[in-house]
């Protein structure tokens, strides 16, 4: 699949706006549903393929379970772990659906995260 | 108590693990496909997490069946999948254009598996795309020190499926 210019603009400038409003964010990857990297900003850029596939995975296993449960789409993904959050949001595109991946330290808020998360990926939605 | 055993299909990417499992499945199979966007494979959508269906065999004994994402970028749930499962079914595609090595691959990501379980090997689309043949499969894999049943198989044909769970199944009682 080719991914349009634009959205490549909007995934860049989405990763922008969560790097500079997240306290504590150590890295954001938006990639493909089926786990290809679009665009990313981490520490370590080894992690990027992997969490990319990971994220799919998730995404794709919360899918399921929210249709299972009769609970319908899977909208996040939220991880937390020892020393942080994971949280993995859906960007329905009509070109194409992304997921958006937050990697975020403990002194990052869970909230704040989630907000500026979703407000990314609804304006990744409508770039 | 019923019997159960969870069987593993894996495979390159439109080898047919999401259709072998919906071929035989008594339940609606999950499946987690999503749109492919990897360009060089012609194929719609592809599985990121897994597939998952039942089988009750004429003796009662009950099959769950998990299929993997077939690219290597989900080796980390090949990891998860495989812990527990009684055997694996590799399938390859004939007409890819290195099937052998495409072999190795998954001899390679499941070696921990395959050598405490049994292993079975279907060779599709080979009506089309005959070489290698079937003595190749087994030569490659007896090479990588894998003993295991290699036959041709159309995975779209539920009995041909339940033949290639049947004969993993006799490898355990051996």
């Amino acid at each position: 699949m080719n991914i349009t210019p634009k959205i490549n603009l909007a995934a860049e400038s989405a990763i922008d706006t969560l790097m500079r409003e997240i306290k504590g964010v150590k890295a954001v990857v938006i990639s493909t549903e089926d786990g290809l990297e679009l665009a990313a900003r981490v520490e370590n850029t080894a992690q990027v393929a992997r969490l990319s596939a990971i994220a799919s995975s998730l995404a794709a296993l919360g899918a399921v379970a929210g249709e299972e449960s009769d609970l319908g789409d899977c909208d996040n993904v939220t991880i937390e772990a020892t020393h942080g959050h994971i949280l993995m949001l859906q960007a329905r595109h009509p070109e194409v659906t992304l997921i958006m991946s937050v990697v975020a330290g403990k002194e990052a808020i869970i909230g704040q995260v989630l907000y500026f998360a979703k407000q990314a990926a609804l304006a990744l939605q409508h770039a | 108590m019923t019997v159960e055993h969870k069987i593993l299909f894996t495979g390159t990417m439109g080898a047919g693990k999401t259709t072998a499992i919906g071929a035989v499945s008594e339940i609606p199979p999950v499946s987690t496909d999503v749109r492919n966007s990897d360009t060089s494979v012609a194929k719609a959508t592809t599985t990121v997490g897994l597939d998952y269906g039942e089988l009750t065999l004429d003796n009662g004994e009950k099959l769950r069946l998990y299929g993997t994402p077939g690219q290597m970028r989900f080796d980390f749930m090949w990891r998860i999948l495989a812990r527990g499962a009684l055997g694996l079914v590799i399938l390859v595609d004939n007409s890819r254009p290195d099937p052998l090595a495409d072999l190795d691959v998954y001899l390679d990501g499941f070696s921990e598996l395959i050598a405490t379980t049994a292993c079975v090997v279907a060779v599709g689309r080979m009506e089309a795309h005959p070489q290698p043949d079937i003595d190749a499969y087994a030569r490659r894999a007896e090479a990588r020190g894998v003993l295991c049943p290699v036959l041709p198989a159309n995975v779209t044909d539920p009995q041909q499926v339940v033949q290639l769970l049947e004969l993993l199944l006799l490898q355990l009682e051996a």
